[in-house]
């Protein structure tokens, strides 16, 4: 099941909301730029995941954890991300603990959050 | 006419970043929503993660990590790319920035040629 970079881009509309929240009001982005700039996203994602892959093979781990991802950003020189990374999982942390706290005395049940707790086996 | 718009970018950077997630955390809270600390589809991240075939299992917080990280990347790369279009003093941001940047930037070198 081969799967084109093409075929899983990330969605038009968040990817453009992104970039417009981070420049000013006064300037546009041109299509050609949002695509560009979506396509690059992309394999950014798999530039980080084969980086931190490396580093969780060294230790012969075959799950990607935390520390692997923020290791590879700082070799790649995205260390000014580290620290922001560092302080928003902190917060998701704390939101899950305060929900699942709650979650004892609710029948409701946050599917989506379980989704990516579950650890799929490579193919 | 206004100042290169490269002065804007950065001066607005932390202020936009910090108060975009704060408001966005307080928004949902107050409509009883989980906040929404992600703005990508974890889902998709994951598929993208997974083309690697050296990558098998990922946690919760590296999930998390990647799809907050590649925000930032967004974010990055659209201001470094803006800088460029700041220079030809044109107001949209355009393919041949974005080529700039990367053509530029150290840390952007992996993207070289990769767009075409």
């Amino acid at each position: 099941m081969a799967e084109k970079l093409e075929d899983l881009n990330l969605p038009n509309l968040t990817v453009q909301k992104i970039i417009k929240d981070a420049l000013p009001d006064s300037v546009n982005v041109g299509k050609d730029a949002r695509s560009a700039l979506s396509r690059a996203a992309s394999i950014f994602v798999l530039y980080i995941t084969s980086q931190a892959t490396k580093e969780s093979q060294k230790v012969n781990r075959k799950t990607l954890s935390g520390p692997d991802i923020i290791a590879a950003l700082e070799e790649l020189e995205f260390d000014e991300f580290v620290e922001p990374l560092q302080a928003m999982l902190k917060e998701f942390k704390e939101a899950k603990q305060k929900k699942k706290s709650r979650k004892s005395g609710d029948v409701e049940t946050e599917e989506n959050d379980e989704v990516v707790e579950e650890e799929e086996t490579g193919e | 006419m206004e100042e290169v718009a490269e002065v804007d970018v950065e001066d607005v950077e932390n202020e936009k970043s910090q108060s975009t997630e704060t408001l966005e955390v307080v928004e949902a809270l107050a409509s009883n929503e989980k906040p929404k600390f992600v703005r990508l589809p974890l889902t998709r991240i994951k598929h993208i993660m997974k083309m690697d075939p050296d990558c098998s299992l990922i946690s919760q917080d590296a999930l998390f990590l990647v799809t907050k990280s590649t925000e930032l990347f967004l974010e990055y790369l659209a201001k470094e790319s803006a800088k460029f279009m700041g220079m030809g003093k044109r107001k949209t941001v355009q393919k041949r920035d974005v080529d700039a940047a990367i053509d530029n930037v150290p840390s952007l070198c992996f993207l070289d040629g990769a767009l075409e």
